[in-house]
């Protein structure tokens, strides 16, 4: 049985609570989830909603999908002009390393500020239909992950065509991508409650994003910060997952252990905090639409 | 055993106050804390819906009808009390939400379908059969922008019909589609008679109330005042409207 058979208040639970009976119970400060719904369920959810963002955004354009290709070399091109002829920075191969930073900056950015606005996006449906609220967030962050994985393609042609081959160490990128995957995914989670709550959290989140752009050596390199500045790459994990993709995918080393270690203990940590605060806030977001 | 048992349940709503017209005003807020009008939506609800019954929820605007069945569905969380809910539960609090103008027709239900949990083994044939109800067969690949609002309205009934569950959670749907929509509506209540579903159904139509519920429950102020056969209830809700002071004091409301 559950709690509630002693409570005249029912019981106060996160979550649904189903009992054997296959009743379901909310009550107290639950969070609910009204429908029953299996993990399949939800991940079926979320596929639908990213296919959607994504046939929606594009849609009624003449170009389509290509767009999210475009958009990315443009930026890259006009970087690898100002910096490489124009000011032109001293580093090896720096095509691969220049559109390395730019495809992982890009998801980073973007995956962060639509999960950080997908509740709110969503609060149409989200305040009448019963779904569990997560799905807008992970949807948010695949939709921006499917412009990602095409990034990542026409990156690796790029590789080939101007003679980089991948070596062992390349093996170390996929544990990147999930440190990236997760940093990007705890902030959403973290910050997409507190947004419903607090417009202002959006426009600093902006800000952050274009003063991270300039502090993390994207177009530059992490040699080129003065020692006395060091520590804000280090302290720093998306700087640290760039730098170590580049070193895994173009210049064939392995990335030092205690930095990987680091990234992903930040990664996770947030990851944790995100879904922490997210399970907290999402009960009673609807009052706050 | 009852399907839906509402126990105890009590829900405020906090309101900010914002009369903040000019910017001292608005900076010296920024110092005080802020007020709140507090507005007791649901004051201790008990109400027990028996399975396959058909229950109407009738009120004026702002009793706490809305805010009841919100709470049976999930989307808001009771202060005080529980609810109990046995069996799978389908929410139409407003017809037509969730579609995009973008999409066509398919697309549209197949995403509404995903959302109300369709049984994913015939996911397909449902989503077909939701369009063939709303008659829209021609339209399945037009994007739903050239489509009509009556027509959206249909398809947005329709989807939910086939999620085939036991209880169907109603807000105002009638309210909003012309005469031949309605007249569908109608027919698909008479439908859930037959096949005994759970209905609860928040409405202003009295007519409507009157000729499909079995049950009929009376909000004023938050509060269930009166509950019993439509006849019964409908007479307490004319007097409540016809005389509202007489009736608030009845309701307990100072």
């Amino acid at each position: 049985m559950t709690q509630a058979a002693g409570r005249s208040l029912g019981p106060p639970a996160v979550g649904a609570i189903v009992d054997p009976s296959g009743a379901t119970w909310y009550g107290g400060r639950a969070a609910t989830s009204g429908r029953a719904r299996g993990l399949s369920g939800q991940a079926w959810l979320v596929l639908q909603f990213a296919l959607k963002d994504f046939k929606i955004r594009y849609t009624s354009s003449a170009l389509g999908y290509t767009w999210s290709i475009i958009n990315p070399l443009m930026f890259f091109l006009l970087y690898y002009v100002v910096f490489s002829v124009f000011m032109r920075f001293p580093i090896e191969n720096y095509v691969g390393f220049l559109l390395l930073g730019v495809v992982l900056w890009n998801f980073f950015s973007e995956g962060s500020t639509n999960g950080t606005a997908s509740l709110l996006a969503r609060a149409d449906i989200l305040s009448k239909m019963v779904l569990p609220r997560q799905v807008v967030v992970y949807s948010a962050l695949l939709s921006a992950g499917l412009t990602f994985a095409i990034n990542l393609l026409v990156l690796l042609v790029v590789l080939w065509v101007t003679g980089t081959r991948l070596a062992a160490p390349a093996l170390c990128f996929p544990v990147l991508l999930v440190d990236l995957i997760g940093l990007t995914l705890g902030i959403s989670l973290l910050l997409s409650p507190l947004f419903v709550r607090f417009r202002d959290v959006g426009y600093l989140w902006g800000i952050a994003l274009q003063a991270g752009f300039w502090v993390t050596p994207i177009i530059y390199s992490e040699m080129m910060i003065p020692p006395g500045w060091q520590w804000l790459f280090w302290w720093n994990p998306i700087a640290r997952i760039i730098s170590d993709s580049r070193r895994a995918l173009l210049y064939g080393l392995w990335p030092g252990g205690r930095g990987l270690l680091l990234t992903t203990m930040v990664s996770l940590g947030l990851l944790a905090a995100g879904f922490l605060t997210f399970r907290r806030l999402q009960a009673r977001i609807v009052e706050h639409f | 055993m009852s399907a839906i048992e509402v126990c105890g349940v009590h829900k405020t709503f906090r309101i900010p106050h914002e009369r903040h017209t000019t910017l001292t005003e608005r900076v010296l807020s920024a110092l005080r804390p802020p007020a709140y009008e507090h507005f007791e939506a649901l004051r201790g609800v008990h109400l027990q819906i028996e399975a396959g019954s058909f229950v109407g929820i009738i009120g004026r605007n702002g009793s706490g009808k809305s805010t009841l069945l919100k709470i049976i569905a999930g989307l808001l969380v009771p202060d005080a009390g529980y609810v109990r809910v046995e069996g799978t539960m389908c929410e139409l609090l407003e017809l037509g939400l969730g579609f995009s103008p973008e999409l066509t027709v398919h697309e549209n239900v197949a995403l509404y379908a995903a959302v109300l949990g369709y049984p994913r083994r015939d996911v397909a044939a449902r989503v077909d059969s939701a369009i063939q109800f709303a008659e829209l067969e021609r339209f399945r690949d037009a994007k739903l922008k050239n489509l009509s609002t009556g027509m959206a309205l249909r398809l947005g009934f329709a989807t939910a019909l086939q999620a085939d569950s036991d209880i169907i959670l109603l807000d105002e749907i009638l309210a909003v589609g012309d005469e031949e929509f309605q007249r569908k509506c109608l027919d698909t209540f008479v439908d859930f008679k037959r096949r005994r579903k759970t209905v609860v159904l928040v409405s202003h139509d009295l007519n409507e109330v009157r000729r499909f519920c079995d049950h009929v429950v009376l909000f004023d102020a938050g509060r269930i005042v009166a509950s019993g056969s439509p006849d019964e209830t409908l007479a307490r809700y004319h007097a409540l409207v016809e005389d509202p002071l007489a009736a608030a004091v009845a309701g307990g409301r100072s």
